[in-house]
């Protein structure tokens, strides 16, 4: 499907500076309605959306309502023990059979003709079925709630897909699995999510986030500096450029590794261990014999992971976190930002009060970096309106000379898939995800 | 059932103290609403979720909003003294608005359980893209040092479960 098919401006020009290498891209990407709406249908309604993580529906009948835009879904673990996402839509007139946010049930009942689901997603339940419809007419196979097209799993994280001809989550991860199981494959009794997300409304476009978690350390030392001078935690040394590593693979999916002071982030003995027995062993040399530690990335289009680390007493020894993060775009100038705290499953239990006290002052709605992100971020889309902005172009060539080549060519010798360069600042992770999203919004015609 | 509230002298003095915390807060003058606060305070703002009724709570345990004691409560202070706190620079414009100040006694006899209704109210920048507001239960213990009240402890229950504004910068 060409751009002409529904022509846009905005995309059009994006494609063109993409394709060309120039990457000075319009700043109507992040304020475009009618752009917005075309993602809805080509990115969001085609990939691999995450929904929830396994450990927050631990026993048959948990449930969690997550969504994808604007179809909901109740993303639940069956009476057999099976994941499953129903569309949140009773069959007979689109009510929702679910309305609290998380809980365990054996059905749905829909309260408006009293319809009935088992949480597997049968139609078990007609009420006065024989007047009303006669014995058999409504085919109870084929009546249930609709299951989400695709589902899939990988490290407890649950994926969900419209779109039934995409192809498989590992098929569009690609080599960028590897790093995905570098950050999340990281214990032998898996992750576990404390608590529930955070969820907060920013007033943002979708891509102006989902692009800094590709990768952008560049703006911790500016964004964050007060975190710095107050001692919280560290940020990336402008000084020292050769600690960091970008990373992109499979064309999706980038990152950003530190060589972290202390090493491992600072994780106390009891969790190195983990680490180290759940790790496969490459991820394990990556962290333990190069000294290197995930610390932003993501992939395309909405999931990203921090992890990092905080001081939360006066003795000012360093708890790291993780969370992981997703965004449920609402408009082209809003997103729901939701937020998780995940943790090593066999972690004592005072690690797990640590890190969620450490997340809570770092990250989150109140969290002093987050609250300085979110502040950038509600500006850009009102800055991205206007008349003259349309005109405007932003800046993503941070890295390339005016020949657009890599300042720093990539490394040779890279104990992994894809592609890594040795800068602690640049932009080869923001310019994957505009490639991505080109591709994704033209079919494969441009951002190759 | 008798209701168990205080209404005595000490409801007056909870309710000038409440208002004069408040009045801390929305002025900005956090060092002075910090010394307000005990050495082992708490402060807690857990994540509401929308549960079915007869559900055990729907507050979480973990990942909270603010799971804040006196170090860093200090360092939300020490952020904003920084040049560089942006979300807070220019500062927003805020009002606490608290009503249904409830004073119950505490099992240990120099302390105080408070509850107050809160809607907090936020504007920032010159349009009212950001006028948020965020409405909420609040329990408190206060604890009488040295004759004056301190506040011991703070858990913030919200009602809203996907919070209208873009960051919280500031202690409901």
């Amino acid at each position: 499907m060409a751009t002409t098919e529904t022509p846009n401006a905005t995309l059009d020009a994006a494609c063109a500076s993409i394709d060309a290498g120039e990457f000075m891209l319009p700043l109507a990407l992040f304020s475009d309605p009618e752009l917005f709406e075309l993602e809805k249908e080509r990115v969001f309604a085609r990939t691999w959306n995450f929904l929830a993580h396994e450990s927050e529906i631990p026993e048959p009948g948990d449930y969690v309502l997550r969504h994808i835009v604007d179809d909901t879904f109740i993303v639940v673990r069956d009476e057999e023990g099976v994941v499953r996402a129903h569309f949140d839509a009773c069959r007979h007139r689109g009510m929702s059979v679910c309305r609290a946010e998380m809980g365990n049930a054996s059905h749905f009942r829909c309260p408006y003709h009293g319809w009935t689901y088992k949480n597997d997603g049968r139609l078990i339940g007609i009420p006065l079925e024989p007047d009303a419809y006669g014995r058999g007419n409504v085919d109870r196979a084929t009546t249930g709630l609709l299951a989400i097209p695709q589902l899939q799993i990988r490290n407890g994280f649950i994926f969900g897909n419209l779109d039934p001809a995409a192809p498989s989550l590992a098929e569009y991860m690609g080599d960028y699995a590897w790093y995905f199981d570098f950050y999340t494959d990281r214990s032998t009794s898996g992750l576990e999510v404390l608590g529930t997300p955070q969820r907060w409304i920013l007033n943002s476009n979708w891509k102006v986030l989902a692009e800094n978690f590709m990768g952008d350390a560049y703006h911790s030392p500016t964004s964050h500096k007060s975190v710095v001078e107050i001692g919280l935690a560290g940020v990336a040394d402008p000084k020292k450029r050769k600690a960091g590593i970008h990373f992109n693979a499979g064309g999706i999916g980038a990152g950003g590794l530190m060589r972290t002071d202390p090493k491992f982030h600072g994780y106390p003995p009891e969790l190195v261990e983990i680490l180290r027995s759940g790790w496969r062993p490459e991820h394990w040399h990556l962290a333990d014999a190069l000294g290197l530690m995930p610390v932003s990335g993501g992939m395309f289009p909405s999931l990203a992971f921090l992890w990092l680390n905080a001081t939360i007493e006066e003795d000012g020894e360093l708890i790291p976190f993780f969370t992981m993060r997703t965004w449920r775009p609402i408009a082209a100038d809003k997103i729901e930002m939701i937020s998780f705290l995940a943790v090593e499953r066999d972690a004592p239990a005072w690690f797990k009060e640590q890190t969620s006290r450490a997340y809570s002052v770092a990250f989150g709605s109140a969290g002093l970096f987050e609250q300085d992100d979110a502040e950038n971020w509600s500006s850009i889309s009102k800055t991205a309106k206007g008349q003259l902005a349309a005109r405007h172009r932003f800046n993503v060539r941070m890295g390339l000379t005016p020949g657009n080549e890599p300042i720093v060519a990539a490394l040779d010798d890279w104990p992994g898939p894809g592609t890594a360069y040795p800068v602690a600042f640049a932009e080869h992770n923001a310019r994957v995800f505009w490639q991505a999203w080109a591709r994704q919004m033209t079919n494969g015609l441009h951002g190759v | 059932m008798s209701d168990p509230t205080v209404v005595d002298g000490t409801l007056l003095e909870v309710m000038a103290w409440l208002a004069h915390e408040a009045e801390l807060l929305d002025e900005g003058r956090l060092r002075d609403w910090l010394a307000l606060t005990t050495d082992d305070v708490r402060y807690l703002v857990p994540v509401r979720t929308t549960r079915d009724r007869g559900a055990p709570t729907p507050f979480a345990d973990g990942g909270a909003h603010f799971d804040d004691t006196r170090y860093t409560l200090t360092k939300r202070v020490e952020r904003l003294e920084t040049q560089y706190a942006w979300a807070e620079d220019p500062p927003s414009r805020i009002r606490h608005h608290i009503s249904g100040i409830r004073v119950r006694a505490a099992e240990s006899a120099d302390e105080l359980l408070v509850r107050s209704n809160l809607l907090f109210f936020r504007s920032r920048g010159d349009d009212n893209d950001m006028d948020d507001i965020v409405s909420a239960d609040r329990h408190d213990v206060l604890r009488r040092i040295d004759g004056e009240l301190r506040l011991a402890s703070r858990t913030v229950l919200l009602d809203q479960t996907r919070l209208p504004t873009h960051n919280i910068t500031t202690i409901l």
